[in-house]
C-alpha cells in the first residue's frame, strides 16, 4: 500500500504524538485520535486506508472500533497493537478480522514493516 | 468249808434272824452259824423279833413254830409286810405238819422237823441264800436287758409264734405312738395299720417256717413319711432246743441316713454338672500346686488329656511367673483365701494363652485349692489389635494432618506466587505503554539529521535501555501468561539433547561437563517446545551459576513415574540454603549477583510447568548440590488458555 492515509488512535498522549512525528517523518499521511469516538467522528469527515488502533481504551475497544468503521469503509485495513503479549488475544484479534497484530512496546521498524506488508 | 466257801462268795454277808423261845435251841443254832460266817441275832419271842426286824434288815428268818404271844405262822405274816423279800424258814415238831404246810403257802421256803440236823439246816440256809442271789442276778440282768432294749435306737419286738407281741422296746413305742400294754399279746395286724401290719409281719413266716434269721431292708409309712429300716428277724430258741419260741425283731431306721446320702450324692453330681458344664476351665490342686481333678473345658483349653494333665503341677503349664513367683502367690492364697490375676498358661503345644485366674482356698477342704480359669486370648487378642488399630489410626491421623498442612503450605505458596505473578502482570502492562512512548519518542530523534555525534550514542544508549526494560517487561508477563505456542507431541530427549547443543559451548566455558541419564521408557509427550525448552534453560543455567565457575558436573536424568515423566537435573553446585528455598519460585528473588539475575528465572519456568499440568520442585541441602525436578503428565493435559 503506497502512501495510506492512516488514522492512528492511542490514547496513551506520548506514545500517539511520538509515533505520529516518526511516521510522518518517514513520509507517511498520519492523523491521530484519542478514543473510538473522536476517531469515528474522523471517519465521517474523511475516509482512511489504514487504522492503527490500540487495543484496550476507554469508550470501545480497538474491535469494536475497527467494526464501526468497517460498516462505512469495508476495505479499511487495521492493525491492532496490544500491551498483552497473549496468544489467545491475539488470536481473538486475528480472527474478528484484523489485518494486523503489533505487541507493545512496538519498535518502529517493526511498525512500518507492518504497514508495508497492509 | 464248803458252806463257807459259798457263803464267803457272797459279797456281803447274809444276815440271819432266830427266833425260838427255847434257849438251848437258840444257843446251838446261833453258834452253829457264827461258826459259819453268817451274821446272827437271836430273839426268844415274836414280839421283840418284830421290834429288831423294823429296825434292821436281814435275809432269813428261822423261827420256830410253837411259840407263846404270837406263833411263828403269825410273825413269818408280819415279818414279811415289814420286808417282803425277807426268807422265811419254819422250825416245827413232828406232830406240825399242819403248821407247817401253813407257813410255806405264807412264803416260808423250807422247814425243819425236830430233832433238828444241823447239816440240813445249814444246807438249807445256804440253798436259800444261793437262790436269792441267783434271782437277784436275774433281776439285775433283766433290768440291764431293758434298760439297752429302751435305751436302743432300732425298734425291737419279740413276738410269740402266733404273731403276738411279747415285748416291744421304748422307741418302737413312741415312733408308733402306741404303749406297749395296747399292743401286748395282739398281732401287728390287730395293733396297727394294715400298711404297717403287712411291713412289720415281713419275714415272721420264714424265720418260724425255716427257722433261720432273716435280714432286709423295707420302708413303713409314719406319720405321713417314708422312713427306711433295715430289719433283722430272728428265731428265739429255748435252752439250745430247736424249737422256735419267738421271733426277734431288730429294726435301724435308716431314713436320715438315706436322706443324707441321698443329700450327699445329689450334691455331689450337682457339683460335678456345675464343675464339667462350666465353659471357664477348672481344676483343683494340692498346697504344692499338684493338679488334683480338672473338668474338661480346662483339657481343651491346655491341650492335655485329663490322665496327663493330673500328672503335671502348676510350675509346668505357667507361663509368665518365675517357681518363686508362684510359690509366693500360693502363699498368699493359702492366707487371705483367695486371689485373682491374669497371666499365661503354656498349652501342650507351646502355645501362650491368655486366661484370667481365680484361686480359692476353703479351710472347710484345708488340702486343696480351688482354681478357675478363663481362656482371655480372644479379648486380649482384640484389645491389641484395637491398641494396634488405634495406634495405626493415629499415625494416618498425624500423616494426614501433616500432608494436609503441607498441601496447604503448597496451596498458599502457590496463591501467593499466583498473586504476585498477576500484580507482576498487570504492573508490566501499565509499564509498557510509557515505555512506548520513550521509545518512540527517542526513534524519532534519531530520525532527526541535526543530531550531533554524542547526542547520537547517548539516543542510541537510551534505545538499548527501552530494549532491556522491554524484555524484562515480556519477561514479567510470561511469568503469568507465557510466550504463546503450539502444544506438539515431542521427544522429551530431542529436546533435552537441542537445548544443551544451544548452551554447551557456553557451559564448556564454565567448566561444566553434562551428563545425560536418560530412561528409555519416556513416552512422548505433549508440551509447548519452546516453554519446556525455556524452563530446561534456565534450570541449566541455574546449575552453572550454582557451581560459581568451578568444575561439576550437571546431570540431566529422565524417569517414567505411573502416569508421569520426571525430569531431574542435578548439580554438584553449592546448594540452596532452607531459607532460600521457601522463595526460591517467588519473582524477583535471586541470590545471583544483581547483575545477573531479574529473579524471574525459576518464576517463569513455575508458571510454565504449572500450566502445562506438572509440577517442579527442588531437593537442595547446602554443599550437595541441588535437584530441580519437572513433572510433565504424560497423558494428553489440555493447557489452560487464558
Amino acid at each position: 500500500m503506497k502512501n495510506p492515509r492512516i488514522l492512528l488512535v492511542e490514547d496513551e498522549a506520548l506514545l500517539r504524538l511520538s509515533l505520529e512525528i516518526n511516521l510522518k517523518r518517514k513520509g507517511l499521511s498520519v492523523e491521530t485520535a484519542e478514543a473510538g469516538g473522536m476517531a469515528l467522528t474522523a471517519l465521517k469527515k474523511q475516509p482512511y486506508d489504514l487504522l492503527i488502533s490500540d487495543y484496550i481504551m476507554e469508550g470501545m475497544t480497538g474491535i469494536e472500533l475497527m467494526k464501526q468503521a468497517r460498516s462505512t469503509y469495508p476495505q479499511l485495513k487495521v492493525i491492532i497493537m496490544t500491551g498483552y503479549a497473549d496468544l489467545a488475544e491475539k488470536e481473538k484479534i486475528m480472527q474478528a478480522g484484523a489485518d494486523g497484530f503489533l505487541y507493545k512496546p512496538i519498535s518502529l521498524d517493526n511498525l512500518l514493516e507492518t504497514i508495508s506488508e497492509m | 468249808m464248803d458252806t463257807e466257801n459259798k457263803n464267803s462268795l457272797l459279797s456281803v454277808k447274809a444276815r440271819l434272824l432266830l427266833v425260838d423261845d427255847e434257849e438251848t435251841i437258840l444257843f446251838f443254832l446261833e453258834k452253829l452259824f457264827q461258826e459259819n460266817s453268817y451274821l446272827v441275832e437271836t430273839r426268844s419271842s415274836a414280839k421283840e423279833a418284830l421290834e429288831l426286824l423294823s429296825r434292821e434288815e436281814f435275809d432269813i428268818l428261822i423261827t420256830d413254830i410253837r411259840m407263846p404271844a404270837m406263833d411263828g405262822i403269825e410273825l413269818l405274816k408280819k415279818a414279811k409286810e415289814l420286808q417282803p423279800q425277807l426268807e422265811g424258814m419254819i422250825i416245827s415238831g413232828h406232830d406240825d405238819i399242819d403248821s407247817a404246810i401253813a407257813a410255806l403257802k405264807l412264803g416260808a421256803v423250807n422247814y425243819f422237823r425236830k430233832p433238828l440236823n444241823f447239816d440240813e439246816i445249814l444246807l438249807g440256809v445256804s440253798r436259800c441264800l444261793e437262790k436269792r442271789k441267783l434271782q437277784k442276778e436275774i433281776k439285775q440282768k433283766d433290768a440291764c436287758f431293758r434298760a439297752f432294749i429302751d435305751n436302743s435306737s432300732s425298734l425291737i419286738s419279740i413276738k410269740d409264734v402266733k404273731g403276738r407281741y411279747l415285748m416291744i422296746n421304748k422307741r418302737l413305742e413312741d415312733l408308733f405312738h402306741v404303749t406297749s400294754g395296747e399292743v401286748m399279746n395282739k398281732t401287728a395286724f390287730e395293733a396297727f395299720s394294715n400298711m404297717q401290719a403287712v411291713a412289720l409281719s415281713a419275714y415272721d413266716f420264714d424265720v418260724l417256717e425255716y427257722n433261720t434269721s432273716h435280714k432286709f431292708e423295707t420302708t413303713i409309712d409314719i406319720d405321713g413319711k417314708e422312713r427306711f429300716f433295715v430289719v433283722n428277724k430272728f428265731p428265739i430258741r429255748l435252752f439250745n432246743s430247736d424249737t422256735v419260741y419267738a421271733i426277734g425283731t431288730l429294726g435301724t431306721d435308716i431314713t436320715d441316713i438315706i436322706d443324707v446320702r441321698e443329700n450327699l450324692k445329689s450334691a455331689e453330681e450337682r457339683y460335678r454338672t456345675y464343675v464339667n458344664s462350666s465353659i471357664d476351665g477348672f481344676f483343683l490342686t494340692d498346697l504344692e500346686g499338684r493338679f488334683l481333678e480338672v473338668n474338661e473345658a480346662y483339657c481343651r483349653m491346655i491341650g492335655y488329656s485329663c490322665e496327663e494333665f493330673l500328672q503335671l503341677s502348676a510350675y509346668d503349664i505357667e507361663a509368665v511367673q518365675t517357681p518363686e513367683e508362684i510359690k509366693s502367690r500360693i502363699k498368699k492364697i493359702h492366707e487371705q483365701g483367695y486371689e485373682r490375676f491374669e497371666t499365661m498358661h503354656r498349652h501342650k503345644t507351646g502355645r501362650l494363652i491368655d486366661v484370667s485366674v481365680s484361686c480359692n482356698f476353703n479351710p472347710v477342704f484345708p488340702d486343696v485349692f480351688f482354681v478357675f480359669v478363663r481362656d482371655i486370648s480372644e479379648q486380649k487378642k482384640i484389645q491389641r489389635e484395637l491398641q494396634i488399630s488405634r495406634e495405626h489410626l493415629e499415625k494416618r491421623v498425624a500423616e494426614r494432618s501433616n500432608e494436609l498442612e503441607r498441601t496447604y503450605q503448597q496451596l498458599l505458596h502457590a496463591t501467593k506466587l499466583s498473586s504476585i505473578g498477576k500484580l507482576t502482570s498487570s504492573i508490566a502492562h501499565e509499564f509498557n505503554n510509557p515505555l512506548n512512548g520513550i521509545q518512540s519518542v527517542f526513534e524519532g530523534i534519531k530520525l532527526s539529521d541535526s543530531l550531533g555525534e554524542n547526542d547520537l550514542k547517548m539516543v542510541n544508549m537510551a534505545l538499548d535501555e527501552c530494549d532491556r526494560l522491554k524484555t524484562l517487561i515480556q519477561s514479567l508477563q510470561d511469568f503469568n501468561k507465557p510466550t504463546p505456542g503450539v502444544q506438539e507431541d515431542i521427544d522429551i530427549h530431542k529436546l533435552i539433547a537441542d537445548v544443551i547443543a544451544l548452551c554447551e559451548k557456553d557451559l564448556l566455558k564454565s567448566n561444566v561437563t553434562v551428563l545425560k541419564e536418560f530412561s528409555d521408557k519416556i513416552p512422548l509427550v505433549k508440551v509447548v517446545p519452546d516453554q519446556v525448552k525455556q524452563v530446561l534453560l534456565n534450570l541449566l543455567n541455574n546449575a552453572r551459576d550454582a557451581l560459581q565457575g568451578k568444575e561439576g558436573r550437571v546431570l540431566i536424568r529422565t524417569e517414567l513415574r505411573d502416569e508421569h515423566i520426571a525430569l531431574h537435573v542435578h548439580d554438584t553446585g553449592s546448594g540452596i540454603t532452607p531459607g532460600a528455598m521457601e522463595h526460591i519460585f517467588e519473582p524477583f528473588y535471586s541470590t545471583k549477583p544483581q547483575v545477573k539475575g531479574t529473579g524471574l528465572g525459576l518464576s517463569i519456568s513455575y508458571g510454565i510447568i504449572k500450566n502445562h499440568g506438572g509440577d517442579i520442585n527442588v531437593a537442595s541441602s547446602p554443599g550437595n548440590g541441588t535437584t530441580f525436578s519437572v513433572i510433565l503428565p504424560v497423558n494428553n493435559y489440555e493447557m489452560q488458555v487464558a
